[in-house]
């Protein structure tokens, strides 16, 4: 009748044979899921404040406007919280989807501009904070986000004038009120975007959240000092690819830009350098973009390959640890390798019924 | 002063709208074609523009950009929020210019630039809203965009509505819970704070929820064989297989080329530079 | 954690019920942890699950029922990582072998919350997009054939955020059935659907299980569902089965059912109590039992029923005065809810508000609170126009409770939780209030006196528990009116926040609370425990079906208008 009452103190011996890895052997690498939930979650949470903002009006004092672009406490404590790498990816898409195909707001090229600065202000932001209780970190993480983002499309603006006007004079005025433009609206964006709806409630919201909402989603809580799964590794590789894919970002701008100020300021630009200039644009944006794409894979592998080096380290010392006491650390891990290989081929064997 | 009820310009309203516009419940033209032909009709559209200066052509693309949100029946908010834009963009970076002395001429480049703008706008505006979530996510896997991407739109559009209303939810409990500002301040300041920072306060149950709702859903998505079904292929051509250009399709794109082609002609007949 | 070998003492294994002799599932010396924590969730769990089985999975609280139920499809360990110990087979397959896509085709699992688990817009391609993901080119029959089997064809072009709570649960059965399962684990359908919803989709469960043989297994806390539909039942307690027997004789041992959380449905309780060997698993079977036991009805005594008529009420604290209120749809028209309703509610009462989905009673409680005034009539509460107030002014006379109390929680910890409605309005004797509502006398006071972290592990059940109904009190602060409409919603609040992987456990879903779900029709007093044996003063039929007004009264000292459905909450307080 009752199958199973075992007494007490036997209650935490197992019975059954370990599978597998023991607990206790960080991964610092997260699997497919995690980075899926990371970055289904960064892309609603950040498509829904940027809804919430599309519904408030926007308040501008003259040309300035003085509205809030987004909220960067959303990606960035997606990015300090968990992984910066998949918040990023997904944070962008969030306002895309969200707003600017619902609204009817996409504007074609201008979209993959946005999307790579947002990334790039995001993954940088979300890599500087090492610690999420340091609060120095996050309010240098919530103005690097409107930093990388506001003066990368800052320079941008400002090339497309500067490069609109170099011989003609056209429209009077023009150039400096935008330079101006450009420098409050900056202001106003770090002030705003950076600072009130950025560090802010970025500084109230990380320690709140940090242990809580990680084993929600089935992970454990990042300690300081551990490697951080999805970091932008500090190779200078990668630095290599942040400026190309800023450059291709501007790439994508000065497509639209160029015609756009030639059509403005310089009716004959086109005439001179001919229709072939457009193709070219794309030709090269559509280099640079591999080049940065294999400069990444490059920088994350060194970058992975220095964290493996790390955890074998460990191992090793942990396995050197344990055969003090007995064997029995080896030899499940030697199980443990040869199930993963079984896990890793067992092919989708089974059929339609 | 008395509470009423508000069926527009309430939160209630723009959720509708949004609603309304993600699934293009009020139908149309381009809601009836393939979504493939959707996104090239708005390739076509969204580059005419700039590859000329006239102005004659740019007010005929403009036409056409407000004849295809008429037939793809573009809801209010949308389209306000559009007009408002517009507007707003033109008035601010006018009397930008103006303030260091521009003249009317800076007037008539900005009317080249935001005809320009407001062609491409409106044709994105006439192809998206056109597009519910699935078609567009399906055009998007045919037009081989990555998994995730495609996914992304559409779990985006079914949560949005969900997502809206437990904010909704979150922001009337944090309103009932916290006192109200003893005074307004100046043009009411105090108030507009305090919604601020209820705003963002909400953020915090919400990203507790949003992550435990996250969780359940991706859990299924394996269950389901989504990431089986992005590594084996043939999942997604029977996804594909019910994608059709049809002679609407053709027409429609027909008719627009034509169309963007007669702007041109007719701008070469009648140039209208500055 | 060491590793001893497996016992020689092999269980007797539990299959007691339909002894066809062919398990489908096998869990062996099973033994799970997750990451970071210090003590094993699942502990040397054996159990065989026999093919063609109904399972009700029972238990308390944190006693791992989802987790167990999650080893079977591959989720633990494929995707919980966590230390694996012992074996699962599903059909011969060990699931550490396998995967989570291949186990999935044999076992379908629907979540607990099963609106997340609806990832499409439209019912058709919800349904479609497990079979098409694994590239099955019958999608399109599998698509009908598990809407068919649910009766639920009709809904197939709607979109998954126009449907009824039931008919997406249904949905999302259907979604998993159409990969063909062998065996369907549904985690508490209860916990989110109304009863007679609740019904139904047992109803379904039970169909597939007896046509098409589909082994089903759920989780369940509502003894009258087990009674009815299970034909085993596993008794959970930390981490391990501590029995699986067939449904008569799990509810023979009612006693301990109900020592874990599952107090007995009326005829088992009824039957058991009038001595029966073999307790009655239904009303029907009930009845010849409890014949013999009938006695003359005593003669009724008016002063002991305290039905209150209209003049023994207290004065109105609460009237609606031809109320019409409605909702655009996503069409543009104006669906109406309330139809030029008149309605007083008196100090005093304890009222019920009941109806089926859409009938009305969330409006009606919005409207009260004056998050929302009506388009057309007038809504006073204690004297004041809601017109007239905002809605958080009007907080100070009238607080709410939502259905989903974890979208209340603001702060971090209990106190600061507790403290923000006395402290944000200045409530003279706050600092007390914190005592008052967390009640447990000097030594409670004192452990309440620290702040607490909500949702961790340490802050007891009860403690928890209390500190979702604590803002009710502490939002009475300062009116001398007590809170007049508290309207007590579904509790749960550890689902969000308590401890690690809680969320996996299950968390804390509404035992006692699942009748407290206000949007809910119930003509007779809850199965929950707790919910339903106190009754409500007063019931209030929804506007839509019926007209409103007292239509059903029982006895309960009505001391103070509550018309909460669930008054578990306000008693608690009371005494607390």
């Amino acid at each position: 009748m009752t199958t199973q009452n075992s007494p007490r103190t036997t209650d935490d011996q197992r019975r059954g044979t370990l599978r597998g890895t023991v607990d206790g052997l960080r991964r610092v690498d997260l699997t497919t899921s995690q980075k899926l939930m990371i970055f289904v979650l960064s892309m609603s949470l950040f498509g829904l404040s940027n809804i919430i903002l599309e519904i408030i009006p926007d308040p501008s004092i003259g040309p300035v406007d003085v509205s809030v672009s987004y909220m960067v406490f959303v990606p960035l404590v997606m990015a300090a919280l968990f992984s910066p790498l998949w918040a990023a990816l997904g944070a962008p898409l969030g306002e895309i989807v969200f707003t600017d195909l619902l609204m009817g707001d996409f504007s074609g090229l201008a979209e993959v501009e946005g999307y790579l600065q947002m990334f790039l202000a995001v993954y940088i932001a979300g890599s500087l904070i090492r610690n999420p209780r340091s609060r120095v970190q996050i309010v240098i993480g919530a103005l690097v986000v409107v930093l990388v983002d506001k003066v990368l499309s800052a320079v941008v603006d400002l090339s497309k004038v500067w490069i609109g006007v170099e011989d003609a004079e056209f429209v009077e005025g023009l150039p400096e009120s935008v330079l101006a433009l450009e420098i409050i609206g900056l202001g106003v964006d770090v002030l705003m975007s950076g600072i009130l709806l950025g560090a802010i409630p970025a500084l109230w919201l990380i320690p709140a959240l940090h242990g809580k909402i990680e084993p929600l989603m089935g992970m454990r809580p990042r300690v300081p000092g551990e490697p951080i799964p999805g970091r932008a590794p500090r190779t200078p590789l990668f630095v290599g690819f942040a400026l190309l894919l800023a450059i291709a970002s501007f790439g994508f701008a000065f497509l639209e830009a160029f015609d756009l100020n030639a059509g403005e300021w310089e009716p004959d630009f086109l005439d001179r350098f001919g229709s072939w200039f457009i193709v070219v644009s794309v030709v090269a944006i559509a280099l640079v973009l591999l080049v940065a794409l294999i400069l990444f894979r490059l920088s994350r592998t060194a970058a992975d390959t220095e964290l493996h080096e790390a955890e074998v380290r460990e191992d090793v010392a942990r396995a050197e640890a344990d055969r003090a006491d007995s064997g029995r650390a080896e030899a499940d891990r030697a199980d443990s390798g040869r199930a993963e290989a079984d896990r890793a081929e067992s092919p989708y064997t089974r059929q339609q019924r | 002063m008395a509470r009423k009820t508000h069926d527009v310009l309430s939160v209630d309203w723009v959720r509708l709208e949004l609603l309304r516009t993600a699934y293009s419940t009020r139908g149309g033209l381009f809601a009836r074609m393939d979504p493939r032909m959707v996104l090239a009709w708005y390739v076509l559209l969204a580059l005419a523009p700039w590859f000329t200066h006239n102005l004659t052509v740019l007010l005929m693309l403009f036409g056409l950009g407000v004849a295809s949100v008429a037939l793809a029946r573009v809801g209010p908010l949308v389209l306000g929020l559009f007009v408002i834009g517009l507007g707003a963009d033109v008035v601010g970076l006018f009397l930008a210019s103006f303030l260091f002395g521009g003249n009317l001429d800076t007037l008539v480049a900005l009317a080249e630039l935001n005809l320009k703008l407001g062609a491409v706008s409106m044709a994105s505006m006439a192809a998206f809203v056109s597009l519910d979530p699935e078609k567009l996510s399906d055009a998007l896997l045919a037009l081989r965009a990555p998994e995730l991407l495609a996914f992304g739109v559409s779990y985006g559009y079914r949560m949005l509505p969900i997502l809206v209303d437990e904010y909704v939810t979150v922001f009337e409990g944090q309103r009932l819970r916290h006192a109200p500002p003893p005074h307004r301040g100046i043009l009411g300041w105090r108030v507009i704070l305090q919604w601020c920072t209820l705003a963002v306060t909400a953020f915090y149950p919400i990203m507790l929820n949003t992550a435990k709702n996250v969780r359940t859903t991706v859990e299924a998505l394996e269950t389901r064989g989504f990431t089986y079904g992005a590594a084996n292929t043939s999942g997604r051509t029977l996804r594909l297989a019910y994608l059709r250009v049809t002679a609407l399709d053709v027409a429609v794109l027909a008719a627009s080329a034509l169309t963007v082609i007669g702007a041109y002609w007719v701008g070469g007949q009648y140039p209208l530079h500055r | 954690m060491q590793t001893v070998p497996p016992t020689s003492s092999p269980f007797p294994s539990s299959s007691p019920s339909t002894g066809s002799g062919d398990p489908v599932i096998v869990v062996k010396d099973l033994s799970f942890r997750y990451p970071g924590t210090d003590r094993d969730t699942l502990r040397n769990v054996d159990l065989t699950i026999e093919r063609g089985d109904f399972v009700a999975v029972v238990g308390g609280n944190g006693s791992a029922k989802t987790t167990l139920c999650k080893t079977f499809n591959g989720l633990v360990p494929h995707y919980w990582n966590g230390d694996f110990a012992g074996s699962v087979h599903v059909g011969g397959t060990d699931t550490w072998e396998s995967s989570v896509a291949e186990l999935s085709s044999r076992v379908g699992y629907v979540y607990q919350d099963f609106q997340n688990q609806l990832v499409r817009p439209t019912v058709r391609d919800e349904v479609a997009f497990g079979p098409l993901n694994f590239g099955h080119a019958d999608y399109r029959e599998r698509t009908e054939e598990a809407l068919a089997q649910l009766g639920i064809s009709h809904l197939r072009d709607s979109f998954v955020w126009q449907l009824s709570g039931g008919q997406s649960h249904l949905v999302a059965l259907a979604a998993v059935l159409a990969l063909r399962p062998e065996v369907v684990v549904v985690d508490e359908p209860v916990a989110e659907l109304d009863p007679a919803r609740a019904r139904e989709i047992y109803l379904r469960l039970q169909q597939l299980n007896r046509e098409h043989g589909i082994t089903v297994v759920t989780i369940e806390h509502h003894a009258e569902f087990i009674a009815e539909f299970a034909r085993s039942v596993v008794l959970m307690a930390d981490g391990a089965p501590v029995w699986h027997l067939p449904v008569q004789e799990a509810m023979d041992r009612h006693r301990e059912l109900e020592d874990n959380g599952i107090p007995a449905p009326d005829a088992v309780s009824l039957t058991a109590a009038v001595g029966a060997d073999r307790v009655a698993l239904d009303v029907d079977s009930a009845v010849p039992m409890l014949r013999p036991h009938l006695r003359d009805a005593p003669p009724a005594n008016p002063a002991a029923d305290d039905t209150v008529g209209p003049e023994g009420r207290g004065e109105v604290v609460a009237s609606l005065r031809g109320v019409n209120h409605g909702y655009r749809t996503v069409r543009g028209d104006l669906a109406p809810v309330l139809i030029d309703l008149d309605l007083d509610l008196h100090a005093g009462e304890r009222i019920a508000l009941v109806g089926t989905n859409g009938a009305g009673k969330t409006t009606l409680m919005k409207l009260l609170t004056g998050l929302m005034v009506p388009r057309s009539g007038t809504v006073t509460v204690t004297g004041i126009d809601t017109r007239s107030r905002s809605a958080a002014r009007l907080a100070d006379h009238v607080s709410y409770l939502y259905q989903h109390p974890q979208r209340m929680f603001l702060k971090d910890t209990v106190r600061a939780d507790i403290a923000l409605f006395p402290a944000g309005r200045q409530v003279p004797g706050r600092r007390s209030w914190w005592r008052r509502c967390w009640g447990g006398g000097p030594g409670g006071a004192r452990r309440a006196g620290r702040p607490q972290p909500l949702g961790r592990p340490a802050a007891p059940r009860d403690h928890r528990h209390r500190a979702r109904h604590a803002p009710l009190p502490a939002a009475a602060g300062r009116a001398h009116l007590q809170p007049r409409c508290a309207l007590p919603r579904r509790r749960d609040r550890d689902a969000r926040l308590t401890g690690r992987h809680s969320a996996l456990r299950g968390g804390g879903q509404p035992r006692h609370g699942a009748g407290g779900h206000l949007g809910q029709s119930r003509d007779r007093p809850g199965p929950g425990p707790g919910a339903g044996r106190r009754h409500p003063a007063r019931a209030v039929r929804a506007p839509r079906d019926h007209p409103p007004g007292a239509t059903g009264a029982s006895p309960g000292r009505a001391d103070r208008a509550q018309p909460g459905h669930r008054p578990t909450a306000v008693d608690r307080r009371r005494t607390g």
